[in-house]
């Protein structure tokens, strides 16, 4: 559907902070209509590989090159934004478009084309009728999708998104990864971190293990593997097929005695 | 009674200093949402006091103060930056280091050599009578360079200022946009430490953005608010200087105070809970 060749391709990529390797000799392609879940645990440069594919963090060694104009909106986690800040809903979804329009000498038809977009997105997001409200008055589903708006108005290329659904109960997050699913539909390319084996990775059509390095890269079920998982995540899975799906379940260790 | 309050008008130093007063109080309470938001205001408050080391240094060597001063400041502000780099000093600790030494420095210069006029206390304290028209001219070319600024890079100010991160990997030039509200800041601190008194600065930067944050959940309306009770409370706090026979730093930042009470009782409980957001920014 999407034939034209990778827009973004990072070869060799190594980063470190302070002098600690982070990530290692890291190659990735990313195509239009692309949807990638990054799993790794904590600490297995996840983060940083989103900080590298977008240009906000120079690698050590190694290229990425990104084709011409090629822009990247960013959702940050949850936990991580400051929910007591003064914004609205809509100050917080304009507030990336920086470049397109420069508020101060835009003419009529721009602000008038830009009121358009951006009552077009909110109600693409569902969020429409909360566009008012201060960013805290969200539930948190809807605060997701107020930051992928953030990131549409941008008419960003690539979606980067990290650990979307970690603090959301099992419906919003399968309306998130829905959502996520038509955008690239659409022809966006989406890159997810995730953590969640069977919530996330296993329903997404591209997966890269991380540990530092890529162990394994390619369809949920020739990559979920015991023995990738375990070189991943350092500790022994089980991976069983249900649906035509891998769960990953713990591997039976020594049975942990708990005193009743 | 009307007679008495209109006196000191008839005085073209009451005039000058009003001006500035009022438009120092609007620049502060402009700069002062963004210090607020972003948990500067130990940076203000350091920053202030360093520069008054270089202003005691500067007026000592003959040289322009508001440049020697603007030097300085600038020094300290890269000084706090790199220490902070290094680590494993805090920022914090960093900035209380660099700045009471050069506050410490600029007393002691003070001290020893004498001072050639009354520009160190009114430094230190705030005070009107030196005002020239100058200093109208100065201050009001650097309130126009600050709102120019904030205008035509509003959206980037913003989206640094919330999400720094998310700026960075959207394209946005984060260090850059940090530096420019440095130097807007550090501006703002020396063409107003005459009249707030570098020692009270801190409280006209920090005052009028915690009141607008009472009063609003939208940031524009906060750099709204927050300019205009800055201005008030410079303009009424210049007039209390006059009838009080205090110096008029510590009348503008009194004015402030009684305004925050006034806000935080009319605010109720939803503003009170708006607030607990900036404490709990800190």
């Amino acid at each position: 559907m999407h034939a034209e060749g990778p827009i973004l391709s990072a070869r060799g990529v190594t980063c470190s902070y302070d002098g600690t390797p982070v990530l290692d000799a890291v190659d990735l392609d990313i195509s239009r209509g692309d949807f990638i879940g990054v799993v790794g645990p904590s600490g297995s440069g996840k983060s940083t590989l989103l900080r590298a594919v977008s240009g906000a963090l120079e690698p050590v060694r190694g290229t990425v090159e990104r084709g011409p104009g090629v822009s990247f909106g960013f959702v940050p986690q949850l936990e991580k934004v400051d929910w007591d800040f003064p914004v609205t809903v809509t100050e917080c979804v304009l507030m990336a478009r920086t470049r397109p329009l420069r508020r101060f000498w835009s003419t009529r038809q721009e602000r008038r084309a830009e009121r358009d977009k951006l009552l077009d997105v909110l109600d693409r997001l569902g969020i429409a009728e909360l566009a008012d409200r201060h960013i805290r008055a969200l539930s948190g589903g809807q605060q997701q999708r107020m930051f992928l708006a953030r990131a549409l108005m941008t008419d960003a290329d690539v979606l980067l998104l990290d650990e979307p659904t970690s603090g959301l109960d099992v419906k919003t997050r399968h309306e998130v990864l829905h959502l996520l699913d038509e955008l690239r539909q659409s022809g966006m390319a989406v890159l997810i971190t995730t953590h969640d084996l069977n919530g996330i990775a296993a329903h997404l059509p591209h997966v890269v293990c991380l540990n530092g390095r890529v162990i394994g890269e390619g369809r949920p079920t020739d990559v979920l593997t015991p023995a990738n998982l375990e070189a991943t995540f350092g500790s022994p899975m089980q991976v069983l097929q249900h649906a035509g799906m891998p769960v990953i379940v713990d591997a039976p260790t020594d049975s942990i005695e708990i005193a009743s | 009674m009307i007679d008495e309050l209109l006196r000191p008008y008839e005085f073209e130093f009451f005039r000058n200093g009003l001006i500035v007063a009022t438009v120092a109080g609007a620049l502060c309470g402009l700069i002062g949402c963004y210090v607020v938001l972003r948990s500067m205001s130990y940076i203000g408050h350091g920053l202030s006091h360093s520069i008054f080391g270089g202003f005691a240094a500067a007026s000592l060597l003959g040289v322009n103060v508001f440049l020697g001063a603007g030097v300085w400041g600038l020094a300290t502000a890269l000084m706090i930056g790199g220490i902070t780099r290094r680590r494993p000093v805090g920022s914090d600790a960093a900035i209380g280091v660099v700045t009471t030494a050069s506050f410490a420095l600029g007393l002691a210069l003070v001290q020893i050599f004498g001072t050639t006029d009354r520009n160190a206390e009114a430094a230190l304290f705030g005070n009107v009578l030196g005002v020239s028209i100058g200093d109208v001219w100065l201050i009001l070319v650097v309130t126009a360079i600050t709102v120019l600024t904030i205008v035509v890079s509003y959206r980037r100010l913003l989206f640094v200022t919330f999400n720094p991160e998310v700026a960075e990997i959207s394209g946005v030039r984060v260090t850059l946009t940090d530096a420019v509200l440095m130097l807007l800041l550090a501006a703002a601190i020396l063409v107003t430490m005459n009249v707030m008194g570098v020692t009270l600065i801190a409280a006209a930067l920090v005052v009028p953005a915690v009141i607008a944050r009472l009063l609003t959940s939208r940031f524009s309306t906060m750099l709204i608010i927050a300019t205009v009770i800055g201005a008030l409370t410079g303009a009424i706090g210049m007039n209390l200087s006059y009838h009080l026979d205090v110096a008029s730093g510590p009348t503008i930042v009194l004015t402030g105070a009684a305004l925050f009470v006034l806000a935080f009782g009319f605010s109720g409980v939803a503003g009170r809970a708006r607030l607990r957001g900036i404490e709990h920014a800190h």
